[in-house]
Order: C-alpha cells, then structure tokens, then sequence
C-alpha cells in the first residue's frame, strides 16, 4: 500500500516508531472532546457508548471524529460487526492475551498490598478493581477496531461470512472519575506529563485521568509499570497482541467495508484518508500497549505475577 | 472570649480566622476510659512486685500496697488538673506555673518515662513467656516427650531457655513489630482497650478467688511487717548509700527508701490525664467515676496481689524463680491439680502478653504523641515532625523512639530489675513536677477549678492547699531519695533527662527564630481570633450556611463549585479545616501557634484567593481534632449549617465519606440537626446524601403499592380514617418482628431487594443521580419536600 508510511505487519521498533511520529501527532492528531462535538457527531458518540456499553467516548473515536466523512462511514461499517458475538468474543480473546502474556514475560509486584498500605477502603479498593476491568473491556474492543480497519484498509476483499447474533458483552454505565489536567494537583499533573512522553501520545488516555481520582495509586502504578514499557520484552509482547488482534480481526465475519475504494467513493478525500491511516496505526500500536499497561495494574491488584490468584 | 484569648483589632486588609482552640472530640464512657488508663497502669501489676521484693525485702507487698493507697492522692492531683481546663499539655501547664526550663525538664523527665515503659513491658512479657517455655519442657521432660537430640543440645540436662535473654529477643521483636505499625499508622481504640481490660478482669477474679483460697486452705501468714527492723536492703537498693548506715540508723529514712522501689507500681498514672477531655459528660463525676475504678482495680490487682504472692510463693523459689513473673510463680503453687495450674499459667501468659505488649504500643504512642506536642510548641523543630513520604507519620520521631527503646533492651539484657529501677526515676520524678506545677498553680491561676484536692485549711483570705502540698512533699522527698539509692537510675535518667533538655534548649531556639518570621507574615495576613467553642455568632454567620471542609490546598475544586452555586449574599459559606492533633494533646486546649502552623497559612491564603476571583466572601475556621468526621458533624451542628460539602477523598468512595459522617452524625450528642452532604468529584460532578434520620426516598412503585393496598382496604366500612400512613406504619412494625423472630431471613430479603446496599447500617441517604446533580451548575440541595402522604401524585 503506497500510501502508509509503516507496514502494520511489521513489528517496528517502537521507540523509532514514537520519535517518527510524534512530529505527525502535534501537527495532525486532533481530538474532539464530547462537549465540543456537533450535534452529528454526538449523535454517533451516544450511539458508540450504547453499542459498547461503556459510558464516555474514547480518544481514539474522538480522533477520528476530526474527519466527519470517515467518522460516520466507519460508525455505518462498523455497527454489523458489533452485532456479532464473534466479534466480542475476539475482543475477549485479546484481552485474555494481555493479561497472560503480562502473567507470564513481565514482573509485576503486589499492588494490592501497596493501596492496602495507603489505607484505601473497601469501597475505593472495589471501584478501583471494577474501572480495570472497565479498560480491559474497552481496550480489546477498540483494538479489534483499530485492527478490522487496518484489514479493510490493508486486504479488502474478504467477503462477510455467517455470524452468531445477538451480540454479548459486558456493560459499565457507572461514569468513571476523571481527574482532567486542568484540575489535576501538580503533583499529579507531572506524572500525567511523563505518561504522555513515555507513551509517545500528545494527549492522556481514559484509564490515565480516571486513575488520576488515586493520586496515590497512580504515583505507585507509574512508578511500577513505567520501568517495564521500556524494555525490549515489553515491546515484543506488543507486537504480539497487536499481531493477534490483526489475526482475529481477519477472521471476523462481517469484515469492515472500508477499503480505499470504498472510502473514496464515500467522499473521503485522499488527504483524510492517509490521515486516517495514520491514526489508525498509531491508535493500533497505543492501544496494544494499553491492553498490557492496564492488564499489568489488574494482576499487581490481583497480588502480582508471583501470587497464585493472578495465575 | 475564654480566658487567655487574644483580641486583635480587626485591620481592614487582614482576612478573619476563627480558631478553635477546643479540640473536638469523640467521647468516651468513664469504663473505657478506665479501661485505657489500666492497660497501662495494670501492666505494672506484672513486674512491680518482684522488683520490689529484690530491693527490699519480704516485706515489700506492704510498701506496694502503702504505694496504691498513696496512688489515691497522687490521682486526685490529677483530677484535679484535670478540672483546670488550662491550656496546653504537661509541658504548658508545667511553663505557666514553673517557666520554660522546668517544663523542659519535667518533659524530658516524663520521656524517660514513657520510653522506658516498652522496654520494661516487653521484658517483662518476654519474662512470662520465657518461664512458661521453661515450665513446660520440665512437664514434658518428665513425661518424656522431649527427644535424645534435644536433651544432648543440653548437655543431657532438660532444655531450658536463658530467660533474660529470651525475654530480652522476644522485646525486640515486639517493639519492631510496633514501630512498624506506628510508621505505618496504627488506629487507636478504646474498644480494644476495653476488650483487654475485660480479659484481665476475668483473670485477676480467678486469681483473687482461688489465691484466698489457698491462703486460707494452707494457712499462710502475712509478709513481715513494713517496719525498719523488717527491711533488708540489696546493695543495689542503696545505691550510692551501700556503705552507710544510714538506711538502718533512720528509720523513717529506711522506710522511704523503700517506698521509693516500689513508685513504679502506680507508673501510668498520667495516662489519667491523656483521657480526661475525651470522656463524655458529666465530665467530672465520670472523671471521678473512671478514678475510683482505676483505683480499685489497681489496689486489688496491684496491691493485694502482691501480698497474696508473696504469702502463697514459697521463699526459696520466690526470688530465684518467679521474681520477674511472680504472677505465673502464684498460679504454680494455688491448690489443685497441676494441669489446672499450668492452663491457668498459660492464661495468666496470654494476658500478660496482651497487657504488656500493648504498653510496648502506648508507649511508642505516647512518646510519639509528646514529642509531637513539644514539637509543636516550637520546642522541637519541624525537622522531627516531617510526615512519612507514604503513610504521613511522625516516623523520625517513631524512629528516635524506638531507636532508644531497643538499645535500653539491648542494655539491660532482659533485667527486669534494672529497667525497673531506671523506670522509676522518671515515673516519681515526672509526678513531681506536676504536683509542683499545681501546687504553684493554686496560688497563680484564680479561674475556675472543678475540684480540689482535698484538705484545704482557710487562714484569712488565703487558703493552704495541706492535701496538695503533701502530695507534693511526699513525692519529693521520694524523688530526692531514689537520687541516692537508685545509682543506674540516676546516672541514665540524668543522661538522659540533660540529653533531652539540651536537644529541646537548641531546637526551641532554632525555631523561636523561624517562627519569628512566619509569625509576622501571618500576622500581615490574618487576623485570628481564638475561641474555645465554636457557634454561629463567633464564626458570624447565618442558619443555614455552607460548610466546606477543605484539607489540601492543591484539591480545592469543592470550594469553586460551591462557590459558583452558592449566592453569599443570601447564604453565608464557612470553610474549615480540622486540624488533626496527636494522641495526649486532648489534653488541654491548644495554644495560637499549636494550631495554625505555616501549612494553615498557605491553605487559607488559597481559600482566599479563590473567594476573591469569584468576588465572594467566605469565612475562615480552624478547628483542632482528633477525627475529622466528628469534627465536622459538631461544626456543622454548632453553626447550624444545612450543607456540608467536602472533595471527593483519594482513598474511600464518597458513599463511605457519607457513611463515615453518619457514625460521627449519630455519635454526636443531642440536640443535633440534620444537613444534606456534598461530595464534589474533580470532574466536578456531585453525590448528594443526607445526613440523620431522613425520610426515605421512596420509589414509585412503593408509593403505588401503598396507594393500591389503601384502596383495596376503602372498600371495606370502618375504614374511613385509616391513611396511607397507617399502611406504612403497620408495615414497619411487622418488618420489626419480623426482624427481631429472624434476623438473617430478614437481612437475605433486604438484600436481595437492594443491588448495592451502603456500606453496614448507616444514617444516611443517596439521593438519586440525576441529570442535574451530575452537571456542573447543580446548586447546593436544600431540604428536599416530604414524599406523598395521600396517595401517588
């Protein structure tokens, strides 16, 4: 394909792939927050809660609602895809891997034992526990997204196969915390600066500014995984769920139609299209680190990879 | 204004703080009270009889008993200081009868004290334990139970543990367990002092019963009388007197030096004090209640126990064996089957473990809790205070403590004795200085005094506290002798006491210098007004106010939310923060500088700046306690406030903030008003509850089933005064017997019926969320209107 700038099949070295396009990202990256949205594109943004059963818009939707065309055209091809209960199923699949591969490549320490030592109640220790598994969800899910449009985009010709309806999945419509940047304390607001530059992203993802409501728990988490995200084992496990997600999303039986010819025929223009490429291959490589980073805090509050609850 | 408030001229550039100089609290009965207060004194029952029979001779039970009697007065001081209400701890009462340098060293003295009360009691416990161990190989060893291997560890001989040493590794294990604990940040409570004191009691009542038994079955004869001719001193009990007569030429000398060995049976008296503010009213008669019972206890678990000891132990295994665990020696000799004895030893073991290592943790606590107090007097600097990076604990002061308590264990080797000795300087020195300072303090302070230690003679117009002064005098001429006969006492207590006092002299003048400075900025600042209590006319506001609690000045979004809801000119908005303060500084009321320290500054100074970029006004409270939700209950209740609004806490969920403000709520006495709990998210977002007896929201088809079951019964005649209430009414008092015949069948329905229950009983309520309470212009919720009475509307 000519117009990529990376092969998604290719396990790129990361730190080379951030430093490539964090130039792109402070030029083209722009996010549409729900509360600035139209009232087209908040149609859609209610309608992708509903659908995924998860209670805010994640950046990677706000990402590509800054190209209307393509937004609404990936909502149409998106919405019989997550119909299927194949599709979550996948989705699960994705999720199961991370939290394995963490379990069994990465060191994680005992993190419960750390928020019992701050003292943190029953209560905030459960909703803590109950966001985590929020982002697994969410995460895997937006990953096969990001994947099912990286097939479309990349091998256009599948055609759609029989499929298991109605669609099952988990449903989250508690709101989490969010403690924005603007409102966040200084000492907060550093480790949210360090997360961006770690993580090559010009904005903060979801789980960050909820864990942010944990000042505490965010200080030791960061503390803990950050470590671990740079070293080569971290980005090989990377590469690997991102392969598995490309896989699965290849074997999903209502294929996403969104192939260059299809998008241009839709009236996308060539420019948003490359664009939207772009962000597709940035939200693919973000998100397959986001699967790990939250599946790292679910086993540390499991007792970590040498407790035998998180085995 | 209460006496000793300052009154500054408002200036009209400077912003109003009200400081409250009352610690709030949560209050205790006279039985807990007792019950804190005998954990550490009971302890003592543990060691202080076998310490003074090696100073003193057979005759020491007396002395110990002479001691509790003489507790009686030495308590009464401190009922008596207790119903001053002065201000400020030990250390302030001490400065304002006596000057800074007395009340440095009456502090240092009081350190000395309660740094050596956990080594003693871990030795001690560690004593129990040992000889238990020891006992018990002698049991099996004659069953033969203990294998070849172990008896040739022994060179053939039953395997015995050294017990001093053993005693000595077992204190050092237990103080590291509660330093760690107290770095950590252990939660105090009366209940678990309470829970102790009733196992104790439950023993001590055995020990009584079945002691008296075996006297009267053995017919044992009471210990030699206390008189000279009866004393037989040790060496080390005459310390730098060994090689004088004058022991045995005066009398009276000899008997105060024996009296002397055996002060420490009343150590933890002061602990009296430390409890006075907490316990609930009427203050005074259950001061007085909590006081008799203490003595009574102690005089009987103390005292006679000592006696019975020392008539039921035989004299030739008394001081050889059972010397530092005379307890365990008196249930090895009752009469009766020897399993019975040795269950019973384990139990007297299992209490003494419980009583003595939680005086190991009530040392480290009010060590902690002095220093903390000095230190925030100015006589420490802040260097000592700097909170734990992770759990916000005094740990260097923790550690300093501890560090001290662990080479005084490693010192003494497990030597009760020595440790004993030591012990007493402080104890006998530290109720010096106090009944010094009252004695002053009759003829310097002329406020109002709840009682007197009594007798007081009248001559003209001056009245001569007789009662008071020989207290005093007995105390000191005791003191001045243990100068003399207890040489390690002396020479460590000097050491230490002049170590200290040096340590307080340079630090104090460190900070007066930096206080200085700050003091000035402040004063350019705010204007603080003290008041003991707080109500709405100190504070200057309106019924149904806007309390806001504000704690760290980096999470102050709760203000600007409430700031942004809330018309000022209409509704006043009180912002406040409890000021958390140490165990033991219940004390007495708090001085000024105790209170508002530079981290109050920088918060207000916030607090103001936002007011001022919204352009409202807000006014500023400070208010010492020792929990937060009590403290903001009585706020709320004492101002009549009708909101309260706090930030959403980092470590529980707002439901638990609003559970743990409905125990304060209920724990608060009448009257008290109800108001309506904000919790503002940093998302700006707001969980509404309502705090006290509320009327339950009700749910819509609860009201229609109530209206339904009313209809159904108007068909029927005789039916025309019964209302929807009624309904309700007899549906409650059925679910109330129903509960009371089958609790658990009743709590299976309820919460199957309740998908997320609030946590445990709770006297609160969620409202529910709504689309308005989840915006950010929500308004602050006033009272919301009674649910339908009549029928769904």
């Amino acid at each position: 394909m000519g117009f990529s700038p990376w092969k998604t099949n290719a396990i790129v070295n990361s730190h080379f792939a951030i430093e490539a396009c964090m130039a792109w990202k402070k030029q083209k990256l722009r996010l549409v927050p729900e509360s600035e949205a139209d009232s087209a594109t908040s149609e859609i943004y209610a309608e992708i809660k509903h659908a995924l059963g998860i209670p805010y818009v994640n950046p990677m939707f706000q990402a590509y609602a800054a190209y209307p065309e393509y937004f609404r055209l990936l909502w149409n091809a998106l919405q019989p895809a997550l119909e299927t209960r194949e599709f979550f199923s996948a989705a699960e699949r994705i999720a199961a891997e991370s939290y394995t591969r963490v379990h069994n490549y990465l060191s994680v320490p005992d993190l419960n034992r750390k928020i019992q030592e701050m003292d943190f109640s029953a209560g905030a220790q459960d909703e803590l526990k109950d966001v985590i598994d929020l982002y697994l969800y969410n995460n895997s899910v937006l990953l096969l997204i990001c994947a099912a449009q990286m097939q479309a985009f990349e091998n256009p010709s599948a055609g759609a196969r029989p499929a298991t309806e109605p669609a099952e999945h988990p449903s989250h419509p508690e709101r989490p915390i969010l403690v924005q940047e603007s409102n966040a304390p200084p000492e907060t607001r550093k480790i949210y600066e360090d997360i961006k530059k770690t993580m090559g992203t010009p904005f903060l993802n979801t789980s960050y500014i909820n864990f942010g409501r944990w000042p505490d728990f965010l200080r030791v988490y960061w503390e803990t995984v950050k470590p671990v995200i740079l070293t080569p084992l971290y980005e090989e496990n990377r590469a690997g769920i991102q392969q598995s997600a490309l896989a699965l999303a290849a074997e999903q039986p209502r294929p996403l139609p969104l192939s260059p010819a299809q998008t241009e025929e839709a009236g996308v223009s060539a420019g948003d299209l490359n664009d939207v490429i772009q962000v597709t291959e940035f939200f693919l490589q973000l998100l397959s680190k986001q699967l790990l980073n939250i599946a790292f805090a679910k086993i540390g509050l499991e007792g970590g990879s040498h407790s035998t609850a998180a085995a | 204004m209460s006496e000793g408030s300052v009154a500054v001229p408002p200036l009209s550039n400077r912003v109003r703080i009200v400081v409250a100089t009352s610690v709030m609290l949560t209050f205790i009965s006279y039985w807990r009270a007792a019950a804190i207060v005998l954990n550490d004194l009971g302890s003592s029952a543990f060691y202080a009889g076998g310490i003074a029979e090696q100073a003193v001779g057979k005759s020491a039970p007396w002395f110990i008993l002479g001691v509790m009697l003489f507790a009686f007065a030495v308590r009464s001081v401190y009922v008596e200081s207790c119903s001053m209400f002065t201000r400020g701890g030990v250390y302030r009462v001490v400065k304002e009868a006596l000057g800074g340098t007395f009340a440095k060293l009456s502090v240092s003295a009081l350190m000395f004290d309660y740094i050596l009360t956990g080594p003693i009691s871990g030795v001690s416990a560690g004593q129990y334990i040992a000889g238990l161990i020891n006992e018990l190989f002698v049991a099996a060893d004659a069953h033969g139970w203990i294998p070849r291997a172990m008896h040739a560890m022994f060179h053939g001989a039953t395997p015995q543990l050294n017990v001093n040493h053993a005693a000595a590794a077992f204190a050092i294990i237990v103080t590291a367990y509660y330093w760690w604990e107290n770095v950590k940040g252990i939660e105090e409570s009366s209940d678990k002092a309470l829970r102790v004191m009733q196992i104790t009691t439950v023993m001590v009542v055995i020990l009584m019963v079945w002691a008296i038994y075996t006297v009267v079955h053995n017919g044992s004869s009471l210990p030699p009388w206390p008189i000279p001719a009866n004393l037989h001193f040790s060496d080390e009990a005459l310390g730098f007197l060994k090689h004088t007569d004058l022991a045995k030429t005066f009398g009276l000398f000899g008997i105060l030096i024996a009296f002397g060995h055996s002060v420490l049976a009343m150590s933890g008296e002061e602990s009296l004090a430390q409890v006075n503010r907490e316990i609930a009213s009427p203050k005074l008669r259950n001061l007085k209640r909590a006081a008799l019972i203490i003595a009574i206890f102690s005089f009987v678990f103390t005292g006679i126990g000592s006696l019975l000891a020392v008539m039921i132990i035989p004299d030739e295994v008394r001081v050889p064996l059972y010397k530092d665990n005379l307890i365990s020696g008196m249930a090895m000799y009752m009469v009766g089957p020897r399993v019975l004895k040795l269950i019973f030893r384990t139990f007297v073991v299992v209490v003494g473990f419980l009583i003595l290592s939680g005086a190991i943790n009530t040392s480290i606590i009010g060590s902690n809790g002095v220093l903390n107090r000095v230190s925030e007097d100015g006589v420490l600097t802040d260097w000592f205070r700097r909170p734990h990076k992770k759990f916000g604990t005094s740990y260097r002061i923790i550690n300093l403590i501890v560090a001290m308590q662990l080479i005084t264990i490693i010192a003494s080797r497990g030597d009760v004795y020595v440790l004993g000795e030591a012990y007493a300087f402080g104890v006998i020195w530290s109720f010096t200085f106090n009944s010094l300072a009252m004695l002053l303090l009759r003829f310097k302070y002329k406020g109002e005094r709840g009682w007197r230690v009594p007798p007081n003679i009248k001559i003209g117009k001056v009245e001569i506290p007789v009662g008071l002064a020989s207290v005093h005098l007995v105390l000191l001429s005791t003191a001045i002798v243990n100068l003399f006969t207890k040489e390690v006492a002396t020479v460590a207590g000097l050491v230490f006491s002049a170590t200290f006092f040096f340590v307080f002299t340079v630090s104090e003048r460190v900070n007066k210098k930096k206080f200085a400075h700050a003091e000035r900025q402040m004063q350019e600042q705010f204007q603080l007004l003290h008041q003991e209590t707080i109500g709405r006319e100190t504070v200057q506001v309106r019924p149904g106010n806007v309390l806001v609690a504000v704690r760290d000045f980096n999470t102050l979004n709760h203000l600007r939310w409430t700031l942004e809801n809330t018309d000022t000119h209409e509704t006043d908005v009180v912002v406040m923060e409890a000021r958390l303060t140490q165990y033991g500084s219940a004390v007495s009321d708090l001085a000024m500088e105790q209170i508002f320290s530079d981290y109050e500054q920088t918060l207000f100074t916030k607090a103001v700046s936002i007011a001022e970029s919204y352009g409202k006004r807000i006014s500023l409270l400070v208010v010492p306690a020792r929990d937060v939700w009590s403290a903001i209950v009585q706020t709320a209740n004492s101002l009549e406030s009708s909101l309260v609004v706090s930030g959403l806490s980092s470590k529980m969920t707002g439901e638990e903030q609003a559970f743990k403000l409905g125990q304060g709520w209920e724990a608060m006495p009448e009257p008290k008003r109800q108001f309506v709990f904000n919790v503002v998210r940093p998302d700006y977002t707001v969980e509404t509850y309502r705090i006290g007896p509320h009327t339950p929201t009700m749910k819509t088809e609860d009201v229609h089933l109530v209206h339904k079951i009313w209809l159904d019964i108007k068909k029927f005649q005789g039916t025309e005064d019964i209302h929807h209430s009624d309904i309700v009414t007899l549906a409650l008092t059925r679910l109330s017997r129903d509960y009371n015949l089958d609790k658990d069948d009743v709590l299976k329905n309820l919460k199957k019926s309740s998908r997320r229950p609030a946590p445990k009983s709770s006297s609160f309520v969620r409202e529910p969320d709504t689309e308005a309470t989840q915006k950010r212009t929500d308004g602050p919720r006033r009272e919301q209107p009674m649910p339908p009475v009549t029928g769904p509307r």
